[in-house]
C-alpha cells in the first residue's frame, strides 16, 4: 500500500469520526475508527506504517477531543507498532483472529491511555471497565467489517484488470 | 545512516520521545490555555465546521426533498422560537422567585438582563473520554473562557481551553471533571454538583445523574425538589434550573449522597445560549466584614 492510500485512509476514518460526532449518531458508543484504521493498516503494512500512522491519527484526534496533545498519540504509536510487529511475526488469517486482534488492540488502547493520565497525574477522565470492554467489542466489530468491505473491493479490483487484459490479448467472442 | 526498515525500535523510540515532549510542553505551561491547543484547536475547527456545514446542507437537502421545504423552514423558525421563549420563561421566574424573597429585604433591581449568544452545536465528543462539545460560535463573537452555556431546558456547561475564532469547546455539566453551585429551590439548601465518576453504560455516555455534594443530613431535601443554580461559583446566571432530585440517602458521615437528573438531554442538543457576561459580584455576596 503506497503514502497516498494510507494517508487517504487515516482521513477517512478521522472525517468519519468527526461525521458520527457531530451527527450525534452513536454519540459515546466508542467506536474509535481511528483506532480502527491503525490496527488495520498495521495489520496489513508492519510496525513502521503502523507506529506513523498511530502517531499522526491519535495526535489528530487529541487535537479535535480536547485532552492533552500526544496521549493518544503515544497510546495508538504503541498499538500500531505491537499489531505492526505481531503482523510481522504471525499471519493474521480468518475474521475470528482479526477480531480478537481489533478487541485486544481496543483494550491495550485504553489502558495506554488511562495509564498515562495516571502516570502524569493528570484528572483522569470518566471510565469503566465494562465501558471499556464494551467499547473493544464494538470497535471489533467495526475493524472486521472495515478488513472485510477493503479485501471484497481489492478483490473485485483484480478481477476486473484480469478480465480487462485478458479481452485485451484475445479480443471478444 | 540508519535504516528504519532495520532500526524500528529507534523510529519508535523517536516518536513517542517528540510526543512526550509534546506533552510536557502543555502540561507545565503556566498559561490558562497551552497556545499549541489553541492553534491546533483552531486550524481543526474550521474542518469541523466545513464539515458539519456540509453534513447540514444534505441533511437538510434530504428532508426538503419531497415538497417539504416550507414545512421544514416553518418546523426550524418555530422550534427556534419556541426554544427562545423557554429561555425567557425561565429567565423571568428565576427573576420573580429572587425578586420574591429578597424584597423586602434588599433594594434590588426588578430587571435582569442576560446578554447571549445563540450558537449551533457542530460537534459531540471525538473521543468518549470527555463529556465536551463544539459550538459554532468563538472568540470573533465575543465568546470568553468559562462563559456559562444554556439551554431552553436549563443549564449545559461551561467554556473550556482558549475558543477559536469561529468555535468554542464546551465542558458539560456532566463531565466528571465539572462542578457546579447548585440549592434546592425549595429550601434553599445549597450544594456542588459535578458529574458521577464512571461510565455505568457504555453506550448511553450522556445520559447520567449528576452528584449533589456537601447537603447537611440534617437539611430537608426531597425527591422531585427542583435544583437551580446559585451561582457560587460566579460563571452560571443565578436561578437556572440544573434538574430535579431524583434519589436521597442519608450519608455515613455529615452529608447527604444525593444524585440530581439534569433536565437538558444532552443527546438531543442542536442550538444552544452562551451568557456573554458572567453573574455580577452582588450575586452571589460580599465577604462579610
Amino acid at each position: 500500500m503506497n503514502t497516498k492510500r494510507i494517508a487517504l485512509a487515516i482521513t477517512v476514518a478521522l472525517i468519519l469520526q468527526m461525521g458520527l460526532a457531530s451527527l450525534s449518531v452513536l454519540n459515546g458508543g466508542g467506536i474509535d475508527l481511528v483506532l480502527v484504521a491503525v490496527v488495520a493498516l498495521a495489520l496489513g503494512n508492519g510496525p513502521i506504517v503502523g507506529l506513523l500512522v498511530g502517531a499522526i491519527g491519535g495526535m489528530m484526534q487529541d487535537a479535535l477531543g480536547g485532552g492533552i496533545i500526544g496521549i493518544g498519540g503515544i497510546s495508538k504509536t504503541l498499538i500500531g507498532f505491537f499489531v505492526g510487529s505481531l503482523s510481522v511475526q504471525l499471519m493474521v488469517v480468518g475474521l475470528a483472529p482479526k477480531f480478537l486482534v481489533f478487541l485486544g488492540a481496543s483494550q491495550l488502547n485504553s489502558l495506554f491511555f488511562i495509564g498515562l493520565y495516571l502516570l502524569l497525574g493528570l484528572p483522569m477522565p470518566a471510565f469503566s471497565f465494562v465501558a471499556i470492554a464494551g467499547h473493544a467489542i464494538v470497535n471489533g466489530v467495526v475493524g472486521v467489517v472495515w478488513i472485510s468491505v477493503i479485501e471484497m473491493v481489492q478483490k473485485r479490483v483484480l478481477r476486473q484488470r484480469e478480465r480487462y487484459k485478458f479481452r485485451r490479448r484475445f479480443g471478444t467472442w | 545512516m540508519i535504516d528504519i526498515h532495520r532500526r524500528t525500535g529507534y523510529l519508535l523510540a523517536t516518536v513517542i520521545v517528540v510526543q512526550i515532549l509534546l506533552i510536557s510542553v502543555q502540561v507545565t505551561s503556566s498559561s490558562g490555555a497551552p497556545l499549541i491547543q489553541t492553534v491546533t484547536f483552531g486550524l481543526l475547527s474550521r474542518a469541523q465546521i466545513g464539515l458539519s456545514g456540509g453534513l447540514t446542507s444534505l441533511r437538510d437537502g434530504w428532508t426538503g426533498y419531497f415538497a417539504l421545504q416550507d414545512v421544514s423552514k416553518d418546523n426550524v423558525r418555530l422550534r427556534q422560537e419556541i426554544a427562545s421563549l423557554k429561555v425567557r420563561v425561565q429567565e423571568q421566574g428565576a427573576m420573580v422567585r429572587r425578586n420574591e424573597s429578597l424584597r423586602d429585604l434588599l433594594a434590588m433591581d426588578r430587571t435582569v438582563s442576560l446578554s447571549t449568544v445563540a450558537a449551533e452545536v457542530i460537534a459531540g465528543d471525538v473521543t468518549p473520554w470527555f463529556r465536551t462539545l463544539t459550538i459554532g460560535r468563538g472568540a470573533a463573537d465575543g465568546i470568553q473562557l468559562d462563559a456559562a452555556v444554556i439551554a431552553p431546558d436549563g443549564v449545559v456547561g461551561r467554556v473550556v481551553g482558549q475558543p477559536a475564532q469561529g468555535a468554542a469547546k464546551v465542558q458539560l455539566i456532566i463531565d466528571r471533571n465539572a462542578a457546579i453551585g447548585g440549592m434546592v429551590e425549595r429550601t434553599g439548601v445549597p450544594g456542588i454538583l459535578n458529574g458521577v465518576e464512571g461510565n455505568p453504560q457504555p453506550f448511553v455516555d450522556r445520559s447520567l445523574p449528576l452528584n449533589m455534594k456537601y447537603v447537611s443530613n440534617l437539611s430537608d431535601v426531597q425527591v422531585g425538589d427542583r435544583v437551580v443554580t446559585s451561582s457560587i461559583e460566579g460563571i452560571y446566571p443565578k436561578g437556572f434550573l440544573i434538574g430535579y432530585i431524583e434519589r436521597v440517602r442519608q450519608g455515613p458521615n455529615l452529608y447527604q449522597e444525593i444524585q440530581v437528573r439534569p433536565t437538558v438531554d444532552f443527546n438531543a442538543l442542536d442550538h444552544v445560549l452562551v451568557v456573554m457576561e458572567p453573574p455580577r459580584m452582588q450575586e452571589f455576596g460580599q465577604p462579610s466584614q
